[in-house]
């Protein structure tokens, strides 16, 4: 006698196999994703909007946090009625998961939204399709590449902090020099991979050696210790554990300072910012659809993002803050170059 | 102990196959089947990757030694490796101390608390890796720790008592973490252990001591050293405490180089495989040798066909101290970490506790959690996946196990040994390898619940294999043997003589698979689609977003949950198997 369980599990389990294996086919390409990305009529917006309407939905692979991107998409399908459908993962899952699934022949993602290097990764992957739109010459020029094959819509803006229960307002740092002072010994915490920071934020020095000189004597100096994770660093600013953090994203400052938490934003330079933004994937089967929400995200959803706390980079739509100054984390230099900067941020800083 | 081999046991090692097909071999088939098929998608991909070069853009990818070259010259790989090994054998020791010390009282002595303990030490587990670590920095760590402040202002101190920035404190927190997997393995072992033995040798004068060294742990070596190897290989793999308590003072585990390699672009998973198959090759070791333990036969067999009935141990006047240390033990590990979660859930950011916060309290976290996009899909999806998991788990390596020790099929061990594999492979390269497998092996699964199922099941296999095994050895063939002599069939006496006797360990693999595979995100976190999320997405995404109070708040939900399931799961425990006296 086979153990009844086991044997109703197995029958439940084939079943549901065959189901949906009878359930898996695709549509096909009604119009080619080329041509509706390259055309620039006067009735380009129309021509979308109907054409999307008839694909009727859409799948969205993003890195952004869902609380975030889903005002996104809720504007959007209020205001077009397709319902988008939604993966999260971390920037490099949805670099993997699209290349992976793409690769292997299977198409359900439309447009891919993650972090500047792995959508350059996308571009050389011949993942992406190009799009010619006009929204593009509104856009904060560092986040257009030559190819258009994605577009930024947000800038990730990481900052210095400090926790104002523990730092007065008279001893806060105005210059990254001030930071070699002695009473900070152990007490500036680090991000542990915040390799796109340093190669960015040393171009910020008289030149590269200087920057890394300045680096070096503070991990002399002063022993920052390293810590995972840039919320968990804002989270640590809070509390108190640390009393300045050289990188938390700018966004969560602003919401934990919203929360009463004794945090601030400390501006010891520009800004270092990292790109996020969205692409149309070459084999989507609703063109139409996908480059409608890459486009909303540019316009309209740019003051949703902004509402977020998040920089966006339509500067016709929401301008930068007055008197701002933001470096770009450069997408194409980061992927080449991101184990060379993992070995002299090693060095720099264990 | 009758060493006698009946006609049954007989059958068992010359299989009739060629005679009439008897439909137990069936059922056999089909779980060896199942298992290698399992186990050999994984391995298979580990290997293949780990002789090729990554692919990027329009290069392909080409076979090469390099990665093991990389893997075994890299001079910087000696250090991490080392501070692995030191932090693994420390994370071991501490949670089998603690874990058989706490079983034993438990299950082999009257002290009080029983089963509100039993379920009570399953709540370390629960408790996700990052948010059992966070509430130990909030109680020892040198700046913002509790007990550091609380000593400070007590004996007028300067300096701080505790650093939990160190290899100690990371110790302790994966020690204090990982004993309820010893406490569940050790439970299982001592509960199926006829007490005639150390009843003798009570009345032949022996202290409680002498019984304890010299009777009651030589009988259940095979689950102390089940216990270690798991413990064991599960630090060498763990990831959130060495990141989170070692990184800050610069002390790196070799976990860290497969995280890196496959952080490259291209990510390079080749590299990432060869560092696993080196670990892999370490952990085939340990597997032979506790299939050597196996291969002893009846040694360990406490549970005959001579009137079985486990029934505890009097301890006398020592109850009082039992009872105190086990009050001890609740309060340091279960209460205080829950207590600081539940704190952290009821403020509006990261803070320690103090009076001054006490204003600040609110339930607004719970509410936000609840009402959290996919929330109550990855709740569903998650409960349906790991009791689903954990019994398919169970009753297929029950039948696995019976193969591997009771009968004396040619390449029985290798059998063992590979469905033990999964459990050294790095989550991400296993889930990589079940996404590939069916992304081309197009059968329907990929994109449903289906597929993270399957990577659980791979995943939590060795589990099984584990707990099983230190339970199948304790039981002596003689009463599967009289089954057969009765005129009961294989299936008759595998469900009604093998599984009722398996049940401790049964019981307790099973909890553990559950608790584990909720929280189960590196496989997860590639297989799953819109529609399947489970819990430990919604985890992740709260733990990325930096939004730790409301991840307090689903945390102290999830530990309701769960020590809930386990209370149930033993109610019911009860009423099937052994009566206990």
């Amino acid at each position: 006698m086979i153990n009844p369980k086991f044997h109703e599990g197995i029958t439940r389990r084939v079943l549901a196999l065959g189901l949906v294996v009878v359930l898996a086919a695709g549509p096909a390409l009604a119009q080619s994703v080329a041509e509706v990305a390259a055309y620039d009529g006067p009735d380009r917006m129309e021509r979308l909007v109907a054409g999307a309407k008839k694909e009727g939905t859409l799948t969205l692979y993003t890195a952004t946090p869902v609380d975030d991107v889903n005002q996104v998409i809720a504007a959007f399908t209020a205001k077009y009625g397709i319902p988008v459908t939604l993966w999260r993962g971390s920037s490099e899952d949805v670099l993997r998961r699209a290349v992976t699934e793409i690769k292997g022949g299977r198409h359900d993602v439309d447009v891919i939204e993650t972090n500047g290097p792995e959508l350059e990764a996308l571009h050389r992957e011949n993942i992406l399709q190009a799009v010619d739109s006009p929204v593009f010459s509104e856009i904060f020029p560092d986040a257009v590449p030559d190819h258009r094959e994605w577009v930024g819509s947000r800038l990730n803006v990481i900052t210095a902090s400090y926790n104002t229960e523990l730092v007065s307002e008279a001893d806060v740092p105005k210059r990254w020099d001030d930071l070699l002072d002695p009473r900070w010994g152990g007490k500036i915490g680090i991000e542990s991979e915040a390799y796109d920071w340093l190669a960015t934020v040393i171009q910020s020095f008289p030149s590269r050696e200087e920057g890394l000189a300045f680096f070096r004597k503070l991990a002399e100096t002063n022993r920052p210790p390293l810590h995972k994770g840039h919320p968990q660093l804002a989270n640590m600013t809070a509390s108190g554990e640390l009393p300045i953090m050289l990188q938390v994203y700018l966004y969560r400052v602003h919401q934990m300072e919203q929360d009463g938490a004794p945090i601030k934003a400390l501006s010891l330079g520009p800004a270092i910012a990292r790109i996020n933004g969205l692409g149309v994937a070459r084999t989507t089967a609703h063109p139409n659809a996908a480059i409608l929400y890459q486009q909303f995200t540019l316009t309209e959803g740019q003051k949703i993002l902004a509402s977020r706390h998040f920089t966006p980079t339509n500067t016709k739509e929401v301008p930068f803050p007055a008197g701002m100054e933001v470096k770009v984390i450069e997408p194409t230099g980061m992927l080449d170059a991101l184990t060379e900067w993992r070995e002299t941020f090693e060095t720099t800083f264990q | 102990m009758s060493l006698h081999e009946s006609s049954f046991a007989k059958s068992v090692e010359k299989p009739s196959f060629f005679g009439r097909i008897r439909p137990e071999w069936l059922i056999i088939g089909a779980a060896v089947l199942i298992v290698g098929w399992l186990a050999l998608v994984p391995l298979v991909f580990l290997l293949w990757q780990s002789f090729m070069t990554p692919a990027a853009g329009d290069i392909p990818a080409i076979f090469t030694l390099g990665n093991y070259v990389r893997a075994l010259t890299d001079s910087s790989i000696l250090p991490l490796f080392r501070n692995s090994v030191v932090f693994a054998t420390g994370t071991s020791c501490l949670a089998l101390f603690i874990g058989t010390l706490f079983a034993w009282l438990n299950e082999r002595t009257n002290t009080p608390f029983k089963m509100m303990f039993y379920a009570a030490s399953i709540v370390p587990l629960v408790i996700p890796s990052i948010l059992f670590t966070v509430s130990w920095i909030m109680v020892a760590s040198p700046q913002i720790g509790l007990f550091n402040l609380m000593l400070k202002n007590m004996f007028g101190l300067s300096g701080p008592v505790f650093d939990i920035y160190s290899m100690g404190g990371m110790i302790w927190v994966e020690g204090l973490h990982y004993s309820p997997i010893a406490f569940l393995l050790m439970s299982a072992a001592f509960r199926s252990m006829d007490p005639s033995l150390e009843e003798s040798a009570l009345m032949s004068g022996a202290s409680i001591g002498q019984i304890m060294f010299r009777i009651t742990l030589k009988l259940v070596w095979p689950a102390l050293i089940a216990s270690f190897f798991i413990l064991f290989i599960r630090s060498i793999e763990s990831f959130e405490v060495p990141a989170l308590l070692g990184m800050p003072v610069g002390i790196e585990v070799f976990t860290s180089s497969i995280y890196e390699a496959i952080r490259e672009y291209p990510s390079n998973v080749g590299l990432a495989s060869a560092y696993a198959v080196v670990l892999l090759l370490i952990a085939s070791f340990g597997i032979y040798f506790q299939s050597k333990l196996s291969s002893q036969g009846s040694k360990y067999s406490t549970v005959t066909g001579k009137g079985f009935r486990p029934r505890p141990f009097d301890l006398g006047v020592w109850r009082i101290p039992a009872a105190i240390l086990i009050v001890l033990y609740m309060i340091l590990v279960i209460v205080l970490p829950f207590l600081v979660l539940f704190w952290s859930s009821l403020n509006k950011y990261y803070s320690v506790p103090s009076w001054s916060a006490l204003s600040r309290l609110s339930f607004d976290a719970y509410v936000k959690v609840i009402n959290y996009p996919m929330v109550g899909q990855a709740v569903w999806n998650s409960a349906m996946l790991s009791l689903g998991a954990a019994t398919t788990i169970m009753l297929l390596t029950a039948v696995i196990c019976w193969i591997v020790i009771r009968t004396k099929l040619p390449a029985r061990w290798l059998l063992d040994n590979v469905a033990s594999l999964p459990m050294v492979f790095p989550g991400l390269v296993l889930g990589l390898s079940v996404m590939i497998c069916y992304l081309y092996l197009d059968i329907g699964i990929y994109g449903t619940t289906w597929i993270i199922f399957i990577a659980y099941v791979t995943r939590f296999m060795p589990y099984g294999i584990r707990y099983n095994t230190t339970s199948m050895l304790q039981i002596h063939k003689d009463l599967e043997e009289s089954a057969a002599m009765s005129g009961a069939s294989w299936s008759q006496s595998f469900v009604r003589i093998v599984l009722p006797l398996l049940k401790p360990g049964l019981l307790a693999g099973w909890i553990y698979i559950v608790v584990v595979s909720i929280r189960e995100l590196s496989s997860s976190v590639l297989l799953y689609s819109p529609g399947s999320e489970v819990v430990s997405i919604v985890i992740w995404e709260l733990w990325q977003n930096g939004q730790y109070v409301e991840l307090s708040a689903f945390g102290v939900m999830m530990i309701i949950a769960l020590f809930i399931v386990v209370m149930l799961a033993q109610l019911v425990g009860k009423r099937f198997g052994v009566k206990e006296a």
